[in-house]
């Protein structure tokens, strides 16, 4: 028996049995083995298996197969211990499962290895170095404030994880909001911070437990000139000539006919129960807002920042988490989110003032974590005195800085731009 | 029983949904970052092979099946009913013709097969993805048909029908791939 052993990356150690005959290495579903990569063909390779040999032929791939470094012309016969690269994976060839095995026990000893290729996490420190000067050059001034405080967030699907220091309570910081509006009211006018932010819970292509957060606040912005300092950032750090803005109101009217402002429960559930998709088991015992939400997610955002990234502004009063209210339209909230090929990129807010109005806002999403199962987070904090005490009139964004140099280097999941992404951090 | 909450949804998960078994072929995770998590799921129903789509919000689970993959061995058929036996501890499953499926094409005695046991009790049984049967009848070729896209059916030794070249004679032994019950090659000729 033959067998294919990955070497590199997240999925390093995986092991391939090659079954008798043919098998094919692409992208396609049907294909015996499947590698979800732009940079694969959907029909790639084949690996022919016959009695005494194997041997391995390229597909007319777009970005061609190398065996031991050599860009593969002909069907070539494999020997035990060949290594095979398509796209960024790595594999290694082995005849028998004995090798096979002291294959994956050295493999073992490799998993230190950053699951993004050098070349990327090169492209990635340029990122970086573009974004600082974009800050600099608007005068912003770099800050660095605590990962790990006693405050933290209050949102209902934030998952903080909690670090217990002395017999205190302390929170690996889901953004570090809180900190940076501590620095404004202590006097700081235009602060960045480019830092780990923590969310226990979330895993996926575009999520990693630990992720890199670029944050800003500017003290005097109104919300239109802090959607065009973001929508310049991202048309400054990636191919775009220009970027667009779209309300949650004319988004929804546009895409699913109906205004998200004025809507009744029932009338959304009705919407809900009409479209043809996939909904969750047993939405109907959700809210208002999480109706909103999965609608967005499944039939707005996908449509949102395909030609050019795009923003979507005034979400509705209900889901304002930090924004304050529009003072002309207390329907909306000013808050605004960036999207770019239908991700979810930034999220900014013209920020709450009202320490009053917060503590409502704590309370309420206390009560609803608790319908959850989760436990109460702080309600008192050191922001709420900063609030006290007067928060200068400020917008603040946070970005997500993993998914915009996936976007900005052409990979398909953040896995590809991060060196250790959780577990194997 | 075991359950599963959605943070612990994975790829290769085995569930039980609507009192069946199922296998997390695929889980995506979408989550705003202001909103509820999703987790869109991939479940293929490990009896009948369909797969089913569904969407689990944060804070939902499932419940764990127990399911276990094993190495047997077809030991023969009377009837309707196939006869196998675990390669480690030598248990004896009966399993019927519905839950073989088409499979009994292609089950000699002895072969070697993949069983996945659901609740201590087989649900497939499934042949090695090759296997080489002797072609017991068929009617002799036209002179000439060397071609392979000429074709007929042949009667092999399970008792099942394949179609094959026209030049495949009693006797050979051709080699078929039972996931598409497609002839490949003759592997000898007798």
């Amino acid at each position: 028996m033959a067998y294919l052993i990955i070497t590199n990356g997240l999925d390093q150690g995986q092991l391939f049995e090659l079954s008798g005959g043919e098998n094919i290495i692409g992208r396609d579903e049907g294909a015996d083995i499947q590698l979800c990569l732009n940079a694969v063909s959907r029909r790639h390779a084949i690996l022919k298996v016959c009695a005494e040999t194997v041997s391995i032929q390229d597909l007319e791939s777009a970005n061609g197969t190398l065996l031991n470094n050599n860009l593969l012309k002909k069907e070539a016969v494999l020997q035990d211990g060949d290594l095979i690269k398509i796209a960024d994976m790595e594999f290694k060839f082995c005849k028998g499962l004995l090798s096979a095995h002291s294959q994956v026990d050295t493999i073992r000893l490799n998993d230190f290895r950053s699951t993004a290729a050098v070349e990327t996490l090169l492209a990635r420190s340029d990122l970086l170095k573009q974004l600082r000067q974009f800050f600099y050059d608007a005068e912003f001034d770099e800050v660095e404030t605590p990962m790990l405080s006693a405050d933290t967030v209050v949102d209902r699907y934030l998952y903080p994880i909690g670090v217990e220091v002395a017999g205190q309570q302390y929170w690996l910081q889901t953004s570090p909001e809180f900190g940076m509006k501590r620095l404004i009211a202590s006097g700081m006018n235009s602060i960045f911070q480019i830092c780990h932010a923590f969310r226990d819970e979330e895993k996926g292509p575009l999520h990693n437990l630990e992720f890199t957060m670029v944050e800003w606040y500017r003290v005097g912005d109104t919300t239109e000139e802090a959607i065009q300092f973001l929508g310049e950032l991202a048309t400054s750090l990636l191919p775009y000539y220009s970027f667009e803005t779209i309300s949650y109101q004319d988004a929804f009217l546009t895409i699913l006919e109906f205004d998200p402002l004025k809507v009744t429960e029932k009338e959304l559930i009705h919407v809900i129960a009409s479209l043809d998709f996939e909904a969750p088991q047993n939405w109907r015992a959700l809210g208002k807002d999480d109706w909103l939400n999965l609608l967005l997610t499944e039939f707005i955002q996908p449509r949102l920042g395909k030609q050019q990234p795009c923003i979507l502004y005034d979400y509705p009063v209900s889901q304002s988490a930090l924004a304050r209210i529009h003072p002309e339209n207390p329907l909306v909230a000013e808050r605004f989110e960036l999207f770019i090929d239908g991700i979810e990129i930034a999220n900014g807010y013209h920020e709450l003032l009202d320490a009053g109005e917060l503590h409502q806002r704590n309370l309420k999403t206390n009560a609803l974590r608790q319908l959850d199962d989760r436990p109460e987070l702080p309600i008192d904090s050191y922001l709420a005195h900063a609030m006290e005490h007067g928060l200068p009139d400020c917008c603040g964004v946070a970005l997500g800085f993993d998914r915009l140099a996936m976007l900005a280097l052409g990979k398909a999941s953040i896995f590809e731009v991060l060196p250790f992404p959780f577990p194997r951090a | 029983m075991a359950s599963y909450k959605t943070n612990d949804f994975r790829k290769g998960l085995r569930v039980e949904i609507d009192n069946e078994p199922y296998l997390m072929i695929e889980m995506n995770f979408v989550k705003p970052g202001k909103g509820n998590a999703l987790y869109k799921c991939k479940l293929r129903n490990l009896i009948r092979g369909t797969v089913l789509d569904r969407t689990y919000k944060g804070g939902d689970s499932l419940e764990a099946a127990d399911v276990e993959e094993i190495d047997c061995q077809f030991l023969y058929r009377q009837t309707d009913t196939f006869y196998f036996m675990n390669n480690t501890d030598f248990d004896q499953y009966e399993l019927s013709e519905d839950q073989v499926g088409d499979y009994w094409k292609y089950l000699k005695e002895g072969m070697k097969c993949h069983a996945v046991l659901w609740n201590g009790n087989p649900i497939t049984i499934t042949p090695p993805n090759h296997v080489e049967l002797t072609v017991e009848f068929c009617e002799p070729g036209a002179k000439g048909d060397t071609a392979t896209n000429v074709t007929k059916p042949v009667k092999v030794e399970t008792g099942a029908e394949i179609i094959c070249p026209a030049f495949i004679e009693m006797g050979n032994i051709i080699k078929v791939d039972t996931r598409t019950g497609d002839y490949v090659e003759r592997a000898s000729v007798k």
